[in-house]
């Protein structure tokens, strides 16, 4: 049974009780004690899970305690869900190390994300809360499997980030909070002051955030102007940071005491005696994540004037009055207020949403990132791209022969060619559909070949046509043997066809790496920052793929160059554990030039057949692709001890082993791996010397003299990586 | 005797700023039984303990920072060996890092930071007090956030700067430095760069 997990150390180990805290006490409580959900806490290192009986109390009370129960990581499994609930950019742990270990464990991170300050107004933020912020944000950025904001505003500026620093997009869901008004308060007038009828109200802390500043030009603005002079303001909050300008302002402003009060702690009585009486409530800050007091104060029936553009303008749902953060027009809509001609929005019907409707709500969002039951549905459809129609027809036909379980197709072409690609209905068994590019509203394409097929199945994924689970297919790849669908899909499980281990060996052409290749590095690089697995899965044959999860998965890797099927898969294995059989590939013809790399896996059946050649019998073909695979497999697995590696850091350079057995005659692939940025490699080998100047490529590519076995040959090269020379040699014994 | 009475005072009062527990204690106690002497203590740490950010001192270009560090210090790299295409086309997510950091008007070496938190340190050479103390002092501020996530308190600051000039080695100005201990290694969770 998969578990949610909520980390709340920061709240025990700062036992504060407002803010960020506030929201993790009232939502933890509830989680854990209405959800089922467990609460985790990190002290010095360890890992602890509190008792909801006997612990939680005390974490609510602030009292300070030491957790019992002790954990390691190995109790986290599969599909485990960690809620980074708190301010956790304090905690005194590397996030990042736990997030990547507890995805090495295939558990997923959903971030809560209450606001991005400290990145979106550096200048209203410390620079330690700036450093810690942004260090904990960045990992959360490569790692979160979702997001839950509090409001859309905070989603959409969320989403700003990702873009501006274009890193994908993030996955995110909008979950509110609660603003409870405390139990059996009394309201009372507060006892330290003597108010004038007339005041204005603002509450939060003294810090740069909240504008104070703005809220005193704009109190000094009024009372020079006649009709609103008698009018007074009242500040209730506690004092910040950064905020002596302010404070100093406020100490010797003239009408302090008079018509100028400020509150540092007023009790719940006294406060809700203020909302009560305020002729406007002001909520002018410069940000907020959700804006509490907003709704605090339309829930006492305080009329409220907030910022316009944000959560607060959100959560009160047109119970507010809004405002640009400008000097003139505040005025004149305060004293229009004041004089009655501007009307107050009616806030009979104002219900603030309360905390238990937040828990559950958000209870809900978790439980439903478990739901999978889509990928039961059958799947019965082919989908394609593809502007050659002799190659889709071919495909077309193989699978009406051979996949008896595919009721339909749906195509996507280019205009140009829908005609002659809508014609092939009349050839093949099978009902068509056919999309146009500019249905989709594709106009301009990327030139780059992977970008462009990955934007145009993201789009034709979106489509109304194509079904919940469907079986992606190329064009050029052909049936060659009949398939069950339970070579696709087994209940509520999909079979995810790889032929790499690790992307982050991937090599690549040589000298002219393609356009797949790179989409491989970025996917690789991608998948590896976010302590993803890196397998890598077939292009080259038909995958099924799960409509709703392929759009999360594009839409995480939107404009990273990835490549789409490697993405879909790995991301897809965690977002949705458990749904995923990885299975060898079974399709014969890819890789084509085995000299370039091979498969870590060779296919043990062959269902299908990548771009066969038009004349020549299938069956021959793929015997004699099979047959020329199994030997280049084999001459690898000849070299001993050990395939050799050329590894350069900024400290060494050295070949891993220094000396081989390896088959005479055949062709070596000596990768290189490095840890530095530049290097330049020259190399020599059987009378040959390559300058290879600053090494862009990723291996030596030899060919072994046939020579009789036993014999000896060496490569000896020299590399560059600034001011360090190396001088390194590999010993190659024939076999 | 008396700048020695006030350097002694503000180091005990950056030990109990640094603990971040016992801050909050002290700062919830004022708070709530003398909030005038909290605002006033508050007014007066600020005044007197400004933070600086690492990039603050603008004659400091990145390139000048980057070649002092490089000869100043010998660091292990924090990234494992990779395919050199793969690092090069993968290098959009570091560059990303990059880009939020810029959005929050942050101009730290981050990769240094990070190999001065994992990797291992050894100093080089001596430092050229006249030509290179401003950018020592960036070093010890990227230093403070490695090891502490927080910057360092004018007065460490000065007090790790001299000791450099002094001739006293980086490697050993960390343990020496009066901030408490914000990062714990997690229990049975390996590090990972």
């Amino acid at each position: 049974m998969r578990r949610c997990y909520l980390n709340l150390s920061n709240t025990f180990h700062t036992r504060a009780r407002t803010g960020i805290q506030r929201v993790v006490r009232e939502l933890g409580s509830r989680l854990a004690r209405e959800h089922d959900c467990e609460l985790l806490v990190i002290d010095q290192g360890r890992l602890f899970l509190l008792d909801v009986v006997e612990e939680l109390p005390l974490l609510l009370e602030g009292r300070v305690f030491h957790p019992r129960r002790q954990v390691g990581i190995e109790h986290f499994q599969q599909g485990d869900l960690l809620l980074d609930l708190d301010a956790s950019w304090w905690d005194a742990y590397d996030c990042a190390a736990l997030w990547q270990a507890l995805k090495a464990r295939e558990c997923r991170l959903v971030k809560f994300h209450h606001d991005a300050v400290p990145i979106l107004f550096p200048k209203l933020a410390h620079p330690n809360t700036i450093w810690r912020f942004l260090e904990n944000f960045t990992a959360a950025v490569h790692h979160a499997d979702y997001w839950v904001c509090t409001t859309q505003t905070v989603a959409r500026d969320l989403e700003r980030i990702f873009c501006e620093a274009r890193l994908g997009r993030a996955l995110s869901k909008v979950c509110g909070l609660g603003a409870d008004l405390p139990d059996g308060t009394r309201p009372r007038p507060p006892a330290s002051i003597r108010l004038p009828e007339d005041f204005l109200l603002a509450v939060g802390t003294i810090e740069p955030r909240k504008n104070h500043d703005f809220v005193l030009d704009l109190f000094d603005r009024l009372h020079k102007e006649s009709p609103q002079a008698g009018l007074a303001l009242v500040l209730v909050g506690k004092s910040g940071w950064n905020n002596e300008a302010v404070l100093t302002r406020i100490e010797n402003h003239p009408a302090l005491g008079e018509q100028l009060f400020w509150l540092e702690a007023a009790s719940d009585d006294e406060l809700a005696w203020l909302y009560q009486h305020t002729r406007l409530c002001l909520c002018l800050s410069h940000y907020e994540g959700f804006g509490l007091p907003a709704i605090e104060a339309l829930a006492y029936g305080a009329p409220v004037l907030c910022t316009a553009g944000s959560a607060m303008e959100e959560v009160a749902r047109g119970h507010a009055l809004s405002v640009p953060l400008e000097l003139d027009q505040a005025v004149g809509l305060v004293n229009q207020v004041l004089t009655g001609e501007q009307a107050l929005p009616e806030l009979s019907d104002f219900r603030p949403p309360r905390w238990d409707e937040a828990a559950s709500a958000l209870a809900d969002v978790l439980t439903s990132l478990d739901d999978r039951s889509d990928f039961a549905l059958p799947l019965r459809q082919a989908v394609y791209i593809s502007i050659r129609p002799a190659k889709l027809l071919r495909s077309l036909q193989s699978l009406a022969r051979h996949l008896p379980f595919i009721e339909q197709v749906v195509v996507l072409t280019a205009d140009a060619q829908h005609a002659a690609i809508a014609a092939l209905a009349g050839a093949v068994d099978l009902p068509l559909r056919v999309l146009r590019e500019s249905e989709l509203g594709l106009s301009e394409l990327p030139a780059d070949h992977a970008q462009r097929n990955a934007l145009l199945r993201q789009r034709l994924y979106q489509h109304e046509a194509v079904e919940a689970n469907f079986l992606a297919c190329d064009d050029d790849c052909v049936a060659v043997a009949d398939v069950e669908r339970t070579a696709f899909q087994r209940g509520d499980q999909h079979l995810a066809y790889w032929f790499f281990e690790d992307g982050q060996r991937w090599l690549g052409a040589l000298h002219a790496p393609t356009s797949f290749d790179v989409s491989l590095w970025k996917t690789s690089a991608f998948l590896a920052a976010g302590a993803y697995p890196t397998r890598l899965y077939n292009a080259h044959q038909p995958q099924i793929i799960n409509k709703r999860l392929a759009q999360e998965t594009f839409s995480r890797t939107a404009d990273l160059g990835c490549d789409e099927w490697s993405s879909y898969f790995n991301l897809g294995k965690l977002l949705r554990p458990g749904a995923f059989i990885d299975t060898p590939y079974v399709c014969a013809g890819w890789p084509a030039p085995r000299e370039h790399w091979l498969p870590d896996v060779a296919p043990t059946e062959v269902l299908f057949y990548n771009d066969p050649a038009s004349d020549g019998a299938l069956d021959r073909q793929v015997d004699q692709w099979r047959e020329a695979l199994a030997q280049s497999l084999a001459s690898r697995r000849l070299v001993t001890p050990a395939l050799p590696q050329l590894i350069v850091s900024a400290e060494a350079a050295q070949f891993a082993p220094v000396s081989i057995r390896v088959p005479a005659g055949s062709w070596l692939q000596i990768p290189i791996l490095s840890s530095v940025a530049n290097f330049s490699l020259r190399y020599r080998f059987a009378e040959q010397e390559v300058d290879c100047g600053e090494y862009s490529g990723n291996f030596i590519m030899l060919e072994v003299p046939a020579s009789a076995p036993g014999s000896c040959h060496h490569l000896e090269a020299e590399i560059r990586a600034g001011e360090q020379f190396w001088m390194v040699q590999l010993d190659l014994e024939s076999c | 005797m008396k700048e020695a009475a006030r350097r002694a005072l503000f180091q005990l009062i950056h030990r109990v700023l640094r603990n971040p527990q016992l801050s909050e204690r002290i700062n919830r106690l004022l708070l709530r039984w003398a909030p005038r002497v909290h605002r006033r203590l508050f007014q007066l740490a600020s005044q007197r303990g400004r933070y600086g950010r690492a990039d603050e001192p603008a004659a400091l270009p990145p390139d000048q920072f980057s070649a002092f560090t490089a000869s100043f210090l010998e660091l292990a790299p924090v990234s494992k060996p990779l395919p050199p295409m793969l690092r090069q086309h993968g290098g959009e997510i570091e560059a990303g890092a990059k880009r939020l950091a810029a959005l929050a008007g942050c101009e730290l070496d981050l990769q240094l930071i990070a190999q001065l938190r994992t990797g291992s340190i050894r100093q080089r050479r001596s430092l050229l007090v006249e030509q290179e103390l401003e950018l020592a002092r960036s070093l010890v501020r990227h230093l403070h956030l490695a090891r502490y996530g927080k910057y360092p308190f004018p007065m460490e600051e000065n007090l790790q700067l001299e000791a450099l000039a002094k001739g006293e080695r980086f490697e050993t100005l960390a343990p020496r430095s009066p901030a408490s201990r914000q990062h714990y290694p997690l229990v049975g969770i390996e590090s990972i760069p």
